[in-house]
């Protein structure tokens, strides 16, 4: 488990010292792209293989969505006093909420 | 959308490779695919740190901008986890697990599968491209019932780059900032927070 924290670690410091070798930007992103696709064509591999998964494929489905509903409205529901506290003006830059009504008087 | 239907076709072949056994089985075992784990995120820290105007905007983002991102993540890792702890064969812990995904679907679900195996990863892909099409079709809805943050908060990690173009159309240009900077901080806390959850 801390290797995969590592090895994220790792490739930011690595990354902040190759910033000025801008040859690698492409590089970096196709590469990041290839292994993504690579370790999903894995992971549907293993869920090929695995036949009472497959066979549950649409309750998992469905569990996925109540899941995200319950993620979504976390975070909106978290966020949601923050507009109200936080109220950003037209350059995206935050206005203590008393103050701005303290200008609007 | 295009990138998203790639990867989606990739784990689509995946499962059609496997059901039929169309790999010899050595290929299939061994410690191959945790390494290619490793390299990803390599990867993805080379690609965090190599970019200046990330870490720029970072550094030059007011406090109350950094606020929401930790707001957004904990209402997402309580809302999941709550329902997790509901739902029949999923449980707080695995509920949180996958709402530290964030959106981030295809990392997500890759670490998820390795850590605890192929169901939650599967609920984790699932949930979290669910996120994504969640916010893109109901973008105009959060905003009109829930004001400018809610589609920032729905969309996560991916408030930077796939659901931006929809924020930035309901929202104006404004929150724009705001939901790069919630994006670059959720994306980044992802390959910390899912193998601490769920290691």
């Amino acid at each position: 488990m801390w290797l995969l924290v590592v090895c994220f670690l790792l490739g930011i410091c690595l990354g902040i010292s190759l910033q000025k070798k801008k040859a690698f930007f492409p590089y970096i992103s196709h590469g990041t792209e290839w292994l993504v696709k690579a370790l999903l064509f894995f992971l549907g591999i293993g869920l090929g293989c695995n036949k009472v998964i497959l066979a549950n494929l649409a309750s998992l489905g469905l569990l996925s969505l109540v899941l995200t509903i319950g993620a979504v409205a976390g975070s909106i529901f978290f966020v949601w006093p923050m507009q109200h506290i936080l109220r950003p003006d037209k350059a995206g830059h935050f206005i203590e909420a008393q103050e701005s009504n303290g200008d609007q008087q | 959308m295009k990138a998203t239907l790639g990867l989606l076709f990739c784990f689509i072949l995946g499962i059609g490779v496997g059901y039929w056994q169309l790999l010899p089985q050595a290929m299939l075992e061994g410690d191959h695919v945790f390494y290619l784990l490793c390299l990803l995120l390599l990867f993805v820290g080379i690609g965090i740190g190599i970019d200046t105007k990330t870490l720029r905007s970072m550094a030059q983002s007011q406090w109350q901008a950094m606020v929401i991102p930790f707001a957004v993540g904990l209402g997402s890792l309580l809302g999941s986890g709550l329902v997790g702890w509901i739902l029949p064969g999923i449980g707080f812990n695995d509920g949180v697990a996958v709402g530290a995904g964030f959106g981030y679907y295809s990392l997500s679900s890759i670490l998820l599968t390795q850590l605890r195996g192929e169901t939650l990863g599967v609920i984790a892909l699932l949930s979290n491209i669910m996120r994504e099409l969640l916010t893109i079709f109901f973008t105009p809805y959060m905003v009109r019932f829930f004001g400018p943050l809610a589609p920032i908060a729905s969309g996560g990690a991916t408030s930077m780059d796939t659901t931006l173009p929809i924020i930035h159309k309901y929202v104006g240009t404004k929150m724009t900032v705001v939901a790069v900077l919630n994006g670059i901080v959720l994306s980044m806390a992802v390959p910390f927070l899912i193998p601490f959850l769920a290691g």
